[in-house]
């Protein structure tokens, strides 16, 4: 009797837990609905949900509101999307589309404090993203330095980081400094931008400690260079400061000399890049080929030539031939003379230009002439080209260069460039 | 005599209107309608695809200005007709090959023209003597900026409409300003003295490009500095007309395009299928709804559509419909310089030129695409969006007309089709001058052919090879059009400070002259004048007597006109038959028939004659 007791309160139990769990899965009579207003024309189930007595489910209250915007009636659509936002305040798709609705008609403020609704409610980096842009164009400086200075750097995008530096800089110049230097430290397309701002910061601020500190980790990077050349364009403003920043960052981080002393040379901070210098001038043993590139282009671009001459001298066997063409654009063709026994037929080879000018000092004018074609077909810098090619004066080469100009766009870019 | 009247006039313009004679080389018959654009072909290979012709061309374009690119990497030209400049305009990111035959050959420039032409300099002048003729050093021009608001001084007219000015930290471009100069924007530099960020000397204006605009990162584009302020240094001072582009008999114009991109998507519904309508049906019901407002349909001919399968064979079919529909044309991609890119909806109008004077005004992308909206809540397609931006925007727009550019696909959705149907309802309403682009692109040929010479302070003799047009006075302030002593005019309508001056299609020579107005009215009457305010049919041929007026309509859609009438009894007779007038207080309104099928003619009398 008892087993049978036992086995009949079990069943009862049983019957019950399905009971309840049939009650509890019961599906949703508004999933029905939504299926059935899905499959209806946009205009008709508008006219459905509209007829429906009492307070609609949210999703449906939404659909409803949907379907009133896509017809065109906004008004009505922000009045239901208003009603529903009362029923369920925490849904940040509501205030969204008000805000879409915001700027159908043309009222950015609103939308702006719809947006600010919704990122306020849940954060969204399409949704702070649109809200900065309104901010900004709206002129309010003030609350889109609030929205990005409230969010975690690194939760910001890349565009927004900078944004974020540029407004903080406007009032406070340090904590614009550390969120630049943080900034780039995350990398992304933005970072020679904020290293530019990082520099420009430091350097007004007089916080030069922070510049190096940050500069010696921006040249350890696998962007380095590009990022070397937005430092050396801001030291190249200051040049009473820019020699011990340089040399200070470069005795923390000496294997990035070569790129500093480049992005030097490029932005013109000759008296920082020439101290730069010195180690390799002193060292012995053979240059690497970092080294000639960095020499050649502080040449290049500064024309002090002792430098280059000094490795030329030490290390004649491992100089490429590029090395050789700042003597031809600031001494001509004779600036090669004292280094003729370089000149061979495989250096030659590499650089074209060198070979022209080499040429028409012999005065090998057809040579002279197949080199300069070379030369244009290998991207030279047309103003060295043109010099070259002036040597061919009187010798009827130059009239045919000319002439090929008119049918070749390579040697027409070199009279033109 | 013609000629004594000439010098007389050009006299007056010079004693009255110093703006104006400034802007005049010498030998010239008209006002100048150019600029020399100078651009660096080695940064800018095309330049119609540049800064200047897509940040500045259609602002160029509303005064009355086109840009004639000049490569300064290159020979420069030494047989410009002068004549035809109105200034120099430059935007350069570094130096140029040859600063100083640059500089040598802009003085041999204003040495022809006998004048100090208006220079308008961008960003970097292109190298020393370039700075120097600033009147300034640019090799000690950069300097480091720390970003601080509170080192940033700026007129208060340079504030760009889209965001305050401000210039992050960094380098930046900031000469010491020029003695004499006139600062625009200055910025206090690291030595505690004020810098540059633009300043006026003379004829000759310098902005930096720090704060001519910005890029957001976020893939918009601002304006910082007013591009109104900026470029109106190169247009003559003071009131003159200009060829305006957006207004049509005192309405804006309204053009409507379809693009075909969807044109085949979405087969025809089967019994087995619901799929519904394929995009080409759906643009055939849009279009049938314009009721007979002009359409254009960007591609060269019905039978030039892909025809592959059911569903071409269907799209074609349908193109053949459309194009049978009443104010339809079709609009050339390959040929006449229109662009239609589904992404970036660009509008160019007018053919290709075969010389740079050849160049019509150019309308491009920067009006275009805001108007393109951008998509949200249930508008996918960003048609609502547009609308409502169009809507929005100050009527007239001071730039560009109404350009509704519609793509097949957004009709394969209901809030496409809907937002489809609210911008059409809009373009072709009572507020627009329907108008189809290819009748909008030759109207800018004769604007291109519209010479100006000035016979007086405020008299204007208008030369031009007949059509459509209108020109705008800006900064009329309480001037109006002289009836009494102005031809060739249907009318007048005034938009905040400018006037708007309805041109007679029939006339090929106007006389425009300008009068003090004691209200606000745009036309300055007599008792019996009548003057056209708006007109939506195409009015021509307008005949004026002592007290009525005879105005010939032809191939236009019903519509309604509203006029300007000294007179308290007007009536008004469309081919010789009475029709109701109806007056409010912007004037008489007359509603017109169909005159597609053949001309009408409307008369209407002051009352004055009883």
């Amino acid at each position: 009797m008892i087993r049978w007791r036992e086995v009949l309160l079990a069943l009862g139990a049983l019957t019950l837990a399905f009971g309840a769990a049939a009650l509890w899965l019961r599906p949703d009579p508004n999933l029905g609905t939504e299926a059935d207003i899905a499959a209806l024309p946009p205009a008709e189930a508008l006219a459905r949900l509209d007829a429906m007595d009492g307070p609609l489910a949210p999703q449906l209250a939404f659909r409803q509101a949907a379907l009133a915007a896509e017809a065109g009636d906004t008004l009505r659509a922000d009045t239901l999307l208003a009603q529903l936002a009362d029923r369920t305040p925490e849904a940040a798709a509501i205030p969204v589309a008000r805000a879409d609705l915001a700027l159908r008609r043309g009222d950015t403020a609103a939308a702006a404090g719809k947006l600010a609704n919704a990122h306020a409610l849940a954060s969204d980096p399409e949704v702070r993203a649109r809200l900065g842009l309104l901010l900004r164009r709206a002129g309010d400086t003030e609350a889109e330095r609030l929205l990005l200075t409230a969010t975690p750097l690194v939760e910001l995008s890349g565009a927004e980081r900078l944004r974020r530096v540029d407004l903080l800089a406007q009032l406070d110049a340090e904590s614009a400094l550390d969120d630049a230097v943080a900034a780039a430290a995350l990398g992304g397309p933005e970072s020679p931008a904020l290293v530019e701002r990082a520099t420009a910061l430091a350097l007004t601020s007089g916080r030069d400690s922070v510049l190096i500190a940050a500069a010696e980790a921006w040249l350890g990077r696998s962007d380095a260079a590009v990022l070397a050349r937005s430092l050396a364009s801001g030291l190249a403003l200051v040049p009473q400061r820019a020699a011990p920043v340089a040399a200070e960052v470069i005795a923390r981080r000496p294997a990035a000399r070569a790129i500093l002393v480049t992005a030097l040379a490029e932005a013109g901070a000759y008296g920082a890049a020439r101290p730069l210098l010195r180690p390799w001038l002193e060292a012995r043993g053979a240059p690497d080929a970092s080294t000639w590139r960095a020499v050649t282009a502080y040449a290049e671009r500064s024309g002090d030539l002792g430098a280059l001459e000094s490795l030329l001298r030490r290390a004649p066997d491992t100089a490429p031939a590029a090395a050789l063409l700042p003597f031809v654009r600031y001494d001509g063709a004779q600036g090669l003379l004292p280094w003729r026994a370089l000149l061979t037929e495989a250096r030659l080879s590499e650089a074209p230009l060198v070979d022209a000018a080499w040429a028409a000092w012999r005065q090998r004018p057809d040579r002279a002439f197949a080199a300069l074609e070379r030369a244009a077909r290998n991207g030279a810098d047309p103003a060295l080209w043109r010099i070259v090619a002036e040597d061919l004066d009187g010798t009827g080469y130059l009239e045919r260069l000319r002439a090929m100009a008119a049918r070749d766009p390579a040697v027409a870019a070199m009279f033109d460039g | 005599m013609p000629l004594f009247r000439l010098c007389l006039g050009l006299l007056a313009a010079m004693v009255t209107l110093p703006g104006a004679a400034l802007a005049l080389c010498d030998g010239a018959d008209a006002l100048p309608d150019h600029v020399i654009a100078l651009v660096d072909r080695r940064a800018e290979p095309d330049p119609a695809a540049g800064r200047i012709a897509t940040l500045a061309g259609p602002t160029l374009a509303r005064l009355g200005l086109t840009p004639l690119y000049i490569d300064a990497a290159a020979s420069l030209p030494d047989d410009l007709d002068m004549t035809r400049i109105a200034g120099v305009l430059s935007w350069f990111d570094g130096p140029v090959p040859r600063p100083d035959v640059l500089a040598e050959w802009m003085n041999a420039n204003e040495a022809a023209c006998g004048a100090a032409l208006p220079t308008l300099v961008l960003g970097d002048a292109g190298g020393p003597a370039l700075w120097q003729r600033l009147g300034t050093d640019g090799r000690r021009a950069t300097i480091l900026h720390d970003g601080a608001a509170r080192s940033l001084t700026v007129q208060a007219r340079w504030l760009g409409a889209d965001a305050p000015l401000s210039v992050p930290p960094g380098p930046v471009d900031a000469p010491r300003l020029p003695p004499g100069a006139t600062p625009l924007a200055t910025l206090r530099g690291p030595d505690g003295l004020p810098r540059a960020l633009g300043f006026e000397t003379g004829t000759r204006t310098w902005v930096s490009d720090r704060i001519v605009r910005a890029a957001d990162g976020r893939g918009a584009l601002l304006w910082l500095a007013d591009p109104d302020s900026l470029f109106s240094r190169l247009a003559p001072a003071g009131p003159h007309p200009v060829p305006d582009l957006s207004v049509a008999q005192g309405r804006r114009i309204g053009l409507a395009i379809l693009d075909p991109d969807g044109w085949t998507r979405r087969g025809a519904a089967t019994g087995l299928s619901s799929l519904g309508q394929p995009a080409h049906d759906l643009a055939a019901d849009w279009a049938a709804a314009a009721n007979g407002a002009p359409l254009s349909f960007a591609w060269p001919a019905p039978g030039a559509l892909q025809a592959d399968g059911p569903a071409g064979s269907a799209a074609q079919e349908a193109a053949g419909t459309l194009s049978a529909l009443p104010g339809v044309w079709t609009l050339p991609l390959s040929e006449g310089g229109w662009l239609g890119d589904p992404d970036t909806p660009r509008l160019r109008v007018g053919s290709p030129a075969t010389t740079p004077w050849d160049a019509p005004p150019r309308l491009d992308a920067l009006e275009v695409r805001p108007l393109a909206g951008p998509p949200g809540f249930a508008d996918p397609t960003g048609l609502h969006t547009r609308a409502a931006t169009v809507t929005d925007t100050a009527a007239p727009t001071p730039v560009a007309p109404d350009v509704l550019l519609v793509r097949a696909s957004d009709f394969l959705t209901f809030p496409g089709r809907s937002g489809a149907s609210s911008a059409l309802a809009q373009t072709t309403g009572p507020e627009r001058t329907p108008m189809d682009a290819t009748s909008y692109g030759e109207w800018l040929q004769t604007t291109r052919d519209t010479r100006i010479l000035p016979e007086g302070p405020l008299r204007w003799r208008v030369t031009r090879p007949g059509g459509p047009g209108t020109l705008r006075i800006d900064d009329a302030g309480t001037l109006a059009l002289d009836l009494s002593d102005s031809t060739g005019v249907l009318g007048a309508r005034r938009f905040g400070a400018s006037l708007f001056l309805a041109l007679d299609p029939a006339s090929t020579g106007a006389v425009i002259s300008l009068a003090e107005s004691r209200d606000s009215a745009a036309a300055r009457f007599t008792p019996g004048d009548i003057s056209l305010i708006e007109a939506g049919p195409r009015l021509s041929d307008l005949r004026r007597t002592a007290c009525a007026v005879v105005v010939t309509i032809s191939g236009s859609a019903p519509g309604s006109t509203r006029w300007s009438i000294a007179g308290e009894a007007p009536r008004a007779r469309i081919d010789g038959a009475p029709v109701p007038m109806e007056r409010d207080e912007n004037g008489w309104q007359v509603d017109v028939p169909d005159s597609r099928a053949a001309p009408v003619t409307l008369e209407i009398d002051a009352g004055c004659a009883e």
